[in-house]
């Protein structure tokens, strides 16, 4: 359980349980998407690399939307938005998925993909994403 | 002969060393490349990574007169460099870690399934995995 305080009002986020049919959203930089416009492996890491525990960071959809997600990026506009479906995310060796809200970033959708990401891991990862917001074209 | 590496690319694999040439662009990117902390790439990472890819793309063409599938060579998680295959047929993904004391990790799935996966040392001859992505 975790607090948010907002507009002075104490609010309590839950950590939820996330079905299997529901929808993941990632933010990608436009340094882990090549000339064709897909994802290279290296977009799926956990971060901070240094802290035990670490994840894969991503928002679940039942509290954030694509635009939202794209949004919480220091830069937006050099950011892509994928989709992942959570059982699919649950059936790649090692991975589980965890609601982890932020208050401190003010994110309740904030979900942890835990596991080692392991070429077998983001092999796998690259077949199941889906791309929901394209790169904005470069002008 | 490739810049600053040692190794003769015959004509047939030119592809190749252009390949190795555009990813050079990967030492551009600095420590928060992505405005997420990753960090940034060493040149002796990369070096090892390509020297991998060519020299035994260089042996293999060599020895039984294969040229290699054209892959791409990306920054990677945490300061690594990934080689990457994708075609129809296979996928292979290679990580030369930034430690160059830790070993190169691969997986690779064919259409029907089948998998390749473990550890490299990369300083060992390796056609073999190359010659897998061929099918």
């Amino acid at each position: 359980m975790v607090t948010s305080m907002a507009d002075g009002i104490e609010e309590i986020w839950e950590s939820e349980d996330i079905p299997n049919t529901d929808r993941l959203f990632m933010r990608v930089h436009s340094q882990n998407i090549d000339e064709n416009g897909k994802l290279k492996p290296g977009a799926f890491r956990n971060l901070p690399k240094d802290l035990p525990g670490s994840g894969m960071s991503t928002d679940w959809e039942k509290y954030s939307t694509p635009e939202e997600t794209q949004k919480r990026a220091r830069k937006p506009s050099e950011n892509a938005v994928i989709q992942l479906v959570c059982e699919e995310v649950r059936q790649v060796p090692g991975q589980t998925v965890t609601h982890t809200p932020k208050p401190e970033f003010n994110n309740q959708a904030h979900t942890d993909v835990y596991g080692e990401k392991n070429t077998e891991v983001r092999l796998k990862l690259m077949a199941i994403y889906q791309i929901v917001i394209p790169l904005s074209p470069r002008i | 002969m490739l810049r600053q590496l040692s190794i003769r690319i015959p004509d047939r694999l030119n592809y190749l060393a252009d390949i190795v040439e555009k990813s050079r662009s990967i030492l551009e990117l600095q420590d928060d490349w992505d405005d997420e902390g990753s960090p940034g790439y060493s040149e002796q990472t990369w070096e090892r990574a390509v020297t991998f890819l060519l020299e035994n793309a260089v042996s293999l063409w060599q020895e039984k007169g294969f040229c290699v599938t054209a892959p791409a060579i990306h920054n990677g998680p945490e300061g690594s460099i990934d080689i990457y295959w994708e075609t129809d047929n296979r996928k292979l993904l290679i990580n030369v870690p930034a430690d160059r004391n830790k070993l190169a990790d691969f997986y690779g799935y064919d259409s029907l399934g089948r998998e390749v996966k473990g550890m490299l040392k990369l300083s060992e001859p390796n056609e073999w995995l190359l010659l897998w992505q061929m099918g």
